[in-house]
């Protein structure tokens, strides 16, 4: 069942009373919440995932509720509750699509151990995964989104999930997160696009998130081999700009980007090193989409 | 004089070998070093309990490596895996 096969009432009645289960890349998330931005959220953008009413084994339990207390009437705020805790400070209620998607990228990013996490989008076309490692603010996620848009099968645009045993990359396919300028760049460039409801002045600035292709949702049990590992980094009017990189500096690079090599040990080594063997490696600074995709694609059809 | 002993024992350490680098790891700290090709060879050839003089590594490394040894020696010394 598919959370679009439920009516619209029917969903809403569930996450406020004894919540629903959502299979977001092959984990189940129990999502419970009283609030009706994240309703619309998970509506909107979740259409295509797997969903359970009464699932019996859950991954992650999960609400977004108001906080409690006076401050509710002058200031309203809601917090990210994980298995009866509150792991964050609680943010204004109007941020609580933006808590949502935080908070499951937390339950991940510091609980999954059966892969090696990297902060870093990854999509995949004809059987190549392109991993795009890079800090907020270099583009990575606008550079993968319009991928999407052009065709790429989205994997993840904040996590990249590589299995310890397979060396096999996982999706982790849910709504992609943009900020700032990012948004209407992507509205123009992503004709058809949808999105949810804009969240502004969050730490991150103005913050929503673009619901991902049916495609990418539906295929997110295969995983991908991966073949590239991209560096963006966009720069305004700069030509695009490719390069490959040493592959001992690279391995240094997704050490410091990993959430979790120190913890998998030499389990998390043994991954890295037979990533690094097995992709072309690159620094790419761009500022046009329409030339960064055609040099990818390129690369990804041709990589000598 | 002074004298010279390799800092770390590469058998402590898993090795990921690249074109011009080499990553090490080790074993039971975790600590991640990069180092050149050039000074992984160097590393190689040192016994690990062995002290060596100036003239020792220098002939030393000389045999095992073509990069200017005097500069391997400096960047082992700074890199702290000369001690």
């Amino acid at each position: 069942m598919l959370v679009s096969d439920f009516s619209r009432d029917d969903l809403i009645r569930y996450l406020k009373t004894t919540g629903i289960g959502i299979e977001i890349g092959g984990f189940w998330f129990q999502i419970t919440s009283p609030i009706d931005d994240v309703s619309d959220h998970i509506i909107k953008l979740y259409p295509d995932a797997p969903c359970q009413l009464r699932r019996v084994f859950i991954d992650f339990p999960i609400e977004v509720r108001p906080v409690s207390g006076l401050r509710r009437w002058f200031k309203p705020l809601a917090e990210f509750v994980f298995n009866g805790s509150v792991p964050f400070t609680p943010l204004p209620i109007d941020q609580s699509p933006a808590l949502l998607e935080w908070g499951i990228n937390w339950c991940i990013s510091a609980h999954v151990q059966t892969h090696l996490i990297l902060h870093s989008a990854v999509v995949e076309k004809q059987g190549n995964a392109v991993i795009l490692p890079a800090p907020s603010g270099s583009g990575k996620s606008t550079l993968c989104t319009a991928l999407v848009a052009r065709g790429w099968r989205l994997l993840s645009d904040e996590l990249t999930l590589i299995d310890v045993s397979s060396g096999l990359v996982r999706p982790l396919t849910k709504p992609i997160s943009l900020k700032n300028e990012s948004i209407s760049v992507i509205e123009s460039f992503w004709i058809g696009s949808v999105r949810g409801k804009l969240c502004t002045d969050t730490v991150k600035g103005c913050v929503t998130h673009f619901k991902p292709p049916k495609d990418s949702v539906l295929a997110s049990h295969e995983m991908a081999k991966p073949a590239m590992v991209i560096f963006p980094r966009f720069v305004v009017d700069s030509e695009v700009l490719i390069e490959p990189v040493d592959k001992g500096s690279a391995f240094i690079d997704l050490v410091d980007n990993a959430f979790n090599y120190h913890v998998l040990g030499q389990q998390g080594f043994h991954t890295l090193h037979r990533l690094l063997n097995t992709v072309d490696i690159y620094d790419f600074q761009y500022s046009s989409l329409d030339a960064a995709i055609i040099e990818i694609e390129r690369r990804a059809n041709d990589p000598s | 004089m002074k004298h010279y002993q390799a800092a770390i024992k590469l058998d402590d350490y898993l090795v990921a070998e690249f074109d011009h680098s080499v990553v090490l790891h080790g074993k039971r700290s975790d600590q991640v070093i990069l180092v050149s090709s050039a000074v992984f060879s160097a590393l190689r050839t040192l016994n690990n309990d062995t002290l060596y003089s100036l003239d020792q590594l220098t002939s030393l490394i000389n045999l095992s490596i073509n990069e200017q040894t005097d500069l391997v020696i400096k960047t082992m010394v700074n890199e702290g895996l000369l001690k």
